[in-house]
This record gives C-alpha cells, structure tokens and sequence, in this order.
C-alpha cells in the first residue's frame, strides 16, 4: 500500500499515544521509526505488521485499530491535501460512496501502483442502503466499517452499520448502511 | 444516417466530443459536453456554435476533413454565477465513418487546475477513468500533496530548530547571572522577540505564608496604548493559588495556556482586554526544587502553532529560569550566613583581644596619671618655664592621642565592614594599627614580636579594617602557637612586589605537617583544643582576601610556619 496509508497510521497512533509509543510499534514491526513517502508503494506486509505491533503494543484488537484507522483516514486525507478531490466526488455521503470506484480509478493516475478496493452500491429504501466491498486484501472489512463512520460524519449523517463478513453464502462482505433520523 | 452517440463506447471514453457530417452539422453531443454547455444545438454546424482559435482559421476551412491531423482548440461562452467565462476544448478530428463521412471531435476541457472543474459545473464523474488531460492534473496535485508536506516539514523543523535555539541562548546567558529579575526580563524579551509573542509580563511569588503570587514590574511589550489598561490592571491583581491563569499555573505546576483569554471567565483580567480581536495566552511556571516561584506570562494576538512542541519548551524554560533563581537564593544565604560567621569570629577574637587591649591602654593611662602629678608641681614651681609646661602638656596629648587611636580602632575593627568602601592605604598603617591591639599580649606572654617597618609609599586598595581583621587572625594564631615554645617570636613584614604586596607573619614554629596545610584552610577545621578557636578564622580570612581579589596562602617553603597574604594594589573591579 502507498506510504500515505501508513503515514495515516503512524500520525494516528503519535497524536492519540506519542511518539515513543510509535517508535515501540515500529521497532516490533522491524521497520524504522522514519516518515513514510507518501507517494511510493510499500509491501502490504508492512502495514499489515505495523496493525499486528500496534495491537500487541497498545493492547486493541487488530479490527478496534482498523476502525479507528478507517474513521481517521477521512479527516486525515483531508488534511494531507486531498480534501478538495474528495469534495469533487461528492457533494454528500451517498454520492461520495458511489463515486468511490472513479475516485480510487482517477487516483490511480497519482499512483500508478495502487491497487483500490471496489465498492458496489445498492439502495434499498429510502433511509437504507447496502454497500458491497471486494478487495483482493484479507482482513480489511473493520477498516470500512471506520471509513464508513468517518464520511457519514463529515457529511454530518448519523448512520448504523450492519456487517455480514463473506462466508458460505458470499464471496464478499457487506454492509448495510441504516440512516437515521 | 442514425448514430446513437451515447449508445456506443465513444461516449463513455470521451464524453466531451461531438460528431459531425462532412459539413460541420453536428450529429451528436458527448453527454459531458451537453452538461458544461446545456445550450448547445444539434443540427447546427459546430463552427456557428464554437469559436475555431486552432489551427489558424485563413488558410484552412471549416469543414472537417480539412483539419484532420492538426490540433483543434474551440471555445465557448459559459454562463457561470459571477457572469461568463471562455471554457475551451482541445483534440483532434478523425473520420468515423467513410461511406456517409461523419467525422469524430475527440475533445477534452483544457483544465490546468483541479478546482477549475466544479467552476464550470462539472464533477470528476463527469471525466472517464483514464482521461489523459484528467489524469495528468491529478498527477500534479498528488506531487503538490507530497510537495506541501515537505514544504511544511521543513518549516517545522526550521521553527523548531529556532525554538531549540531560543533556549540555548536563554540558559547559556542567564547562566552568567545571578540576579532573578535580570534573568526573568531577558527571558520574556527573548521569548516575545524570536517567537512572536505580543506581551510578556511576569508574576512572582510573595512570602506571606499563604502562595499568593504579585505582579512586578517586568514587561516586554506593553508599551503600546492598546495594552495600557492590561497592564494597569495587572499591577493591582494578585493572585491565590487556582486562581486566574498565574493561579492555576501554581496550582498545576504546568504551562496553561488560554486559547482566548477575552472569553475566559477562568481569566478575571479579561475585561482589559475587550477592545483585542483575539488574545491568546500561556503561563509558564518557573521551578526551583519543584516548587513554583514565579509564573511567566505571554499573549499574542495570533494564536501560535506547534503548542505541544511550544508546551515541552515552556517547560524547560522555567527549570533553566528557575536555575538563576535558585542559584541568586543560594548566593544570598552564603553572603548572610558569613556575614553572621565573620561577626561572630571577630567578637571572639575581639573578646581575647581585651586583655591586651586593657594592657594598651594602661601604658598610655600611667602616662598620663603621671604628667598630671608633674603638671600639679609644675604649678606651685615658679622656676618652670613656659617650654617645660608646654612640653608636659604635649605628653599627656600624645597619649591621649594613642588612646583614642586604639579606642577608634577597635570601634572600626567590630563593626560590619562588608559594604565599606575601598580605600587605598599605606601598608604600614595597617600593620602598625593592628600591631597596636597586640604588642602588648605578645609582651606579657614572652614572645618577641618583629616588625619590619614598610616604606610609606606602600599602599593597597582595600577595606582596611577587614585586612586587621586578617592580620589579628593570623598574629592570633601564632601566638597561640608559639606561646609555649621555648624562645618564641613572631615576625610581621610586608614584600612590594610592584603590582601587588605579600603581607608574611611567621611565627618560630617548625612549619606544619604536609596532611594538616592541606586542610588548614576549611571552615571549622581547628588544631586547636576543644572552646579555643572557632575553627573559622582562615575560612573567613580566605573570604575576605577574595573580595579583595587577594589571596591567603600557607608558605611551605619556609623552615618557620608561614602565612602570606597577598593583595592587589589596585582593586580590579574599580
Ligand atoms: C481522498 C480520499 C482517499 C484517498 C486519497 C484514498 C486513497 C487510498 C489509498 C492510497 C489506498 C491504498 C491502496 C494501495 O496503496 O494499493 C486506499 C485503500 C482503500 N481505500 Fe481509499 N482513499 C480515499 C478515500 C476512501 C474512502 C472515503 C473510502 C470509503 C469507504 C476508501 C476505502 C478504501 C479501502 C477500503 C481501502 C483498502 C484497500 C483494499 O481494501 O484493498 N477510501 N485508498
């Protein structure tokens, strides 16, 4: 994944737990304690190690972090210079959501290695909708759920999310998005 | 001919194009195109609905066969909310079909800037994936993230270098000071200086039992009319602990900082400063042994970045202003603990000095009871003459005169003398004056006492009565040294070595023991039995002789026990 996803990380953890925590989680992940360019891709295996340090480190479930991690990414890009294309896609949580497959196809033009998740959207009722995400990444279902919070909050939506991970019955997880209110 | 533009691929990978017969009659719109320009017209030539500005339009029509291969800018009036503005489009022309020879405008917005997009009314949805144009501005904005982050980093690092400096110099300056109030205006003007605080000002802890903190009168900044009534009002508040930003500073023994102070109830001087946009404020606790002594304050009109960073330095900033403090508290209670030691010693000595001093005065007191017997008969004797009288009268004031002297002298010899002045005095009067308090001890005790008389152009800048406070010290010691040895002496003389002159009593001891010159000169070190000496005597001279940037020093070359003690003619801080 791109250096900005595990930058996103360690700004989370040093803002939340300080930096000598940062330099613990990467010591244990065996990387050094370095700024990450935000612009080169890095082995998956990287960021998934610095999630399992992390965990050990600050005693939170892998997915408790993932979570976290989704609902700051919003606030994060956003401040990182993103935030301006990000409102390009979008003028509210439901149009950001379907224009996520063009806006991680269009950011591939920035990187040429990324490699985005795709989502399917399907309204259901008026105040439901189901979101359908593949990835070819294990694991990563916690994030979305984050991601999710994050963007209804920005778009100042209060929402619940129901999870159905993949299983016998799916090749993919799912997630069912109630507005409220 | 029928083509269902938007049924075919054409116009989802270039949504911006139009296709038009051989004529320039435009047959279809690319669904984007019709978005950006809702009133564009199909049927109607494309020319009459663009303005061609490429290629250059007098030597090639305007039918569309004959700008194949060249580039093609067209233009277009968009109404936009803040009146029209030209939005441009750039390709090239292609045949599409051969037979009913329609032609293909493959178009794309010349956008240079993301944010032109939602200008014209258009989302990023708008361009297909892959849109070269598109592309390439996320490209650059994505190089202008990383770009900024640097930007930005660097910036940091810079303002942190600065900032780290900014306590360098505080620490390596008041490190050289002594005095509180010097190192606490320093500190607020090099603080506002290279951070760009507004106002400084500093409240100091007040010894009254209770912790109650005052203002003083150390500002940086103030001066300006706009802070006139802060500043009035912050000499007449006080604080108690937890109250107020000073107070809570006590409380917490942290840096507390206020985002705006105008609208914090917790900040009672706010009303001061009402007519501000914003203030910002810190406080900043300066610590000795962990104890708040005083509390720095700052405002600035512009909020400041980097508080965590700006709280760490805070932080060390009043441990190293506390230093001086510390240090100016210590010195303090030196000087006052010696001042009290050296009374006390000269009380002492002064009190083995009466005896002699007793024996003194009596010399010059037979004298007189003696003259005066002779001055009665001289009355009744007509014989007498006028010079006779007059030469007996001369007698008894020469030794009036001596009494004074001593009595003078020893008034001068038990005062404080640690504020007096530095005078310059002959030699010789300094020995002679202390000689006189002892000549007589050492005579009943069967010591011979010499004196080497020292030239009268032999003179020191000094306090003399703390040098025969030195001398007395030292002759004292001697005494009670050699005082019952057989055929005991002690000599006093003085050596002019030009830019400074070595003052030497030796006595006829045999020199001290290697182990005990060592510590000779620590206070309460004594060789002598237990109620005899203070055991401060040397410790004390020593103290004085640095005053005087002189020295006291055991002279072990000499086969006698020496003491030298050497003083500057002139003082260097003159
Ligand atoms: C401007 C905002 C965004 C940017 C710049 C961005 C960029 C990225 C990047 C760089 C990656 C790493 C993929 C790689 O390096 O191969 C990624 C992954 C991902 N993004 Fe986004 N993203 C943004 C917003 C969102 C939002 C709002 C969602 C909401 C659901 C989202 C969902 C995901 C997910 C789930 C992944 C994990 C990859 C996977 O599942 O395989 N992204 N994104």
């Amino acid at each position: 994944m791109y250096g900005l996803v595990n930058q996103a990380m360690k700004d989370l953890v040093t803002s939340k737990f300080g930096s000598d925590k940062w330099s613990e989680i990467c010591q244990k992940a065996g990387h050094p304690p370095d700024d990450f360019e935000a612009m080169t891709s890095y082995p998956d295996t990287l960021t998934y190690s610095l999630v399992g340090a992390a965990s050990q480190i600050l005693g939170a479930s892998a997915s408790d972090l993932l979570r976290a991690f989704g609902d700051y990414w919003v606030t994060f890009t956003a401040h990182e210079g993103y935030g301006e294309i990000m409102d390009m896609f979008g003028k509210d949580f439901r149009s950001c959501l379907k224009n996520l497959n063009g806006m991680h196809g269009h950011m591939g033009a920035m990187m040429p290695q990324l490699l985005p998740p795709r989502f399917q959207v399907v309204e259901t009722s008026a105040s439901q909708l189901t979101v359908h995400y593949f990835s070819t990444r294990q694991g990563l279902a916690p994030m979305v759920i984050g991601l999710l919070e994050g963007l209804a909050r920005k778009y100042g939506d209060t929402i619940t999310i129901q999870h159905h991970p993949k299983d016998s019955r799916s090749d993919h997880d799912e997630f069912e998005v109630q507005f409220q209110g | 001919m029928e083509i269902t533009f938007h049924d075919t691929a054409l116009d989802s990978l270039l949504p911006f194009s139009f296709v038009t017969d051989h004529e320039g009659r435009v047959l279809f719109f690319g669904h984007s195109l019709l978005k950006l320009f809702p009133g564009l017209e199909l049927g109607a030539p494309y020319h009459s609905q663009f303005t061609r500005t490429r290629p250059d339009l007098g030597n090639l029509g305007s039918a569309p066969a004959a700008l194949m291969g060249e580039l093609l800018i067209l233009a277009r009036l968009k109404e936009v909310p803040s009146g029209s503005l030209e939005v441009r489009l750039r390709g090239q022309v292609s045949r599409l079909k051969q037979a009913e020879e329609s032609y293909l405008f493959a178009l794309s917005p010349a956008v240079s800037d993301l944010k032109q997009i939602p200008q014209w009314g258009l989302e990023f949805s708008d361009f297909p994936l892959g849109d070269p144009i598109f592309d390439f501005l996320m490209l650059i904005q994505g190089q202008r993230n990383a770009h900024a982050k640097t930007e930005a980093a660097r910036a940091r690092l810079a303002w942190e270098n600065r900032v780290a400096n900014l306590l360098h110099h505080i620490a390596v300056t008041s490190n050289e000071l002594t005095d509180a109030s010097q190192a606490f205006q320093l500190t607020i003007d090099a603080v506002c200086r290279e951070l760009g605080w507004d106002v400084g000002h500093v409240y100091q802890r007040i010894a009254d039992g209770q912790a109650t903190l005052a203002p003083t009168g150390l500002w940086h900044g103030a001066d300006l009319e706009k802070y006139r009534p802060f500043r009035e009002l912050t000499a007449r508040t006080r604080f108690r602990e937890g109250e107020g930003m000073p107070g809570r500073v006590l409380q917490s023994r942290k840096p507390i900082w206020v985002d705006d102070v105008r609208k914090d109830p917790s900040f009672p001087r706010r009303v001061a400063l009402e007519a501000l946009p914003s203030c910002c404020g810190v406080g900043v606790p300066v610590l000795v042994q962990g104890e708040v002594v005083a509390v720095l304050e700052f405002f600035t009109e512009r909020p400041p970045e980097g508080r965590n960073y700006l709280s760490a330095f805070f932080e060390i900033l009043g441990v190293t202003v506390g230093a001086v403090v510390a240090r100016q508290r210590a010195l303090d209670r030196e000087k006052e603990q010696l001042a009290i030691l050296a009374q006390a010693s000269k009380m002492s000595s002064l009190g083995e000095l009466s005896a002699g001093v007793a024996h003194e005065i009596n010399n010059p007191l037979t004298a007189i009871s003696l003259g005066a017997q002779q001055l009665e008969k001289m009355i009744s004797d007509p014989s007498i003459s006028q010079e006779m009288v007059k030469s007996a009268v001369a007698r008894l004031h020469r030794s009036v005169d001596r009494i004074s002297k001593i009595v003078s002298g020893l008034k001068m010899f038990s005062r404080e003398a640690s504020g007096d002045p530095f005078l310059e005095t002959p030699v010789h009067r300094i020995l002679e004056e202390t000689l006189a308090f002892c000549k007589a001890r050492f005579e009943n005790a069967g010591i011979s006492l010499r004196y080497e008389p020292v030239k009268e152009d032999c003179k020191v800048e000094c306090r003399p009565s703390q040098i025969s406070q030195v001398l007395l010290n030292l002759l004292g010691n001697a005494h009670d040294a050699v005082e019952s040895s057989p055929g005991p002496w002690i000599r006093i003389d003085a050596v002019d070595l030009g830019a400074s002159v070595e003052i030497r009593v030796t006595d006829s001891g045999p020199g001290l023991a290697p182990a005990l010159a060592e510590k000779i000169m620590r206070p309460f070190f004594t060789t002598k039995p237990v109620g005899k000496g203070t055991g401060l005597g040397l410790s004390i001279s020593t103290n004085i002789l640095t005053e005087h940037h002189g020295k006291l020093t055991y002279d072990a070359s000499c086969p006698n026990t020496r003491f030298v003690v050497s003083l500057p003619k002139i003082h260097p801080t003159r």
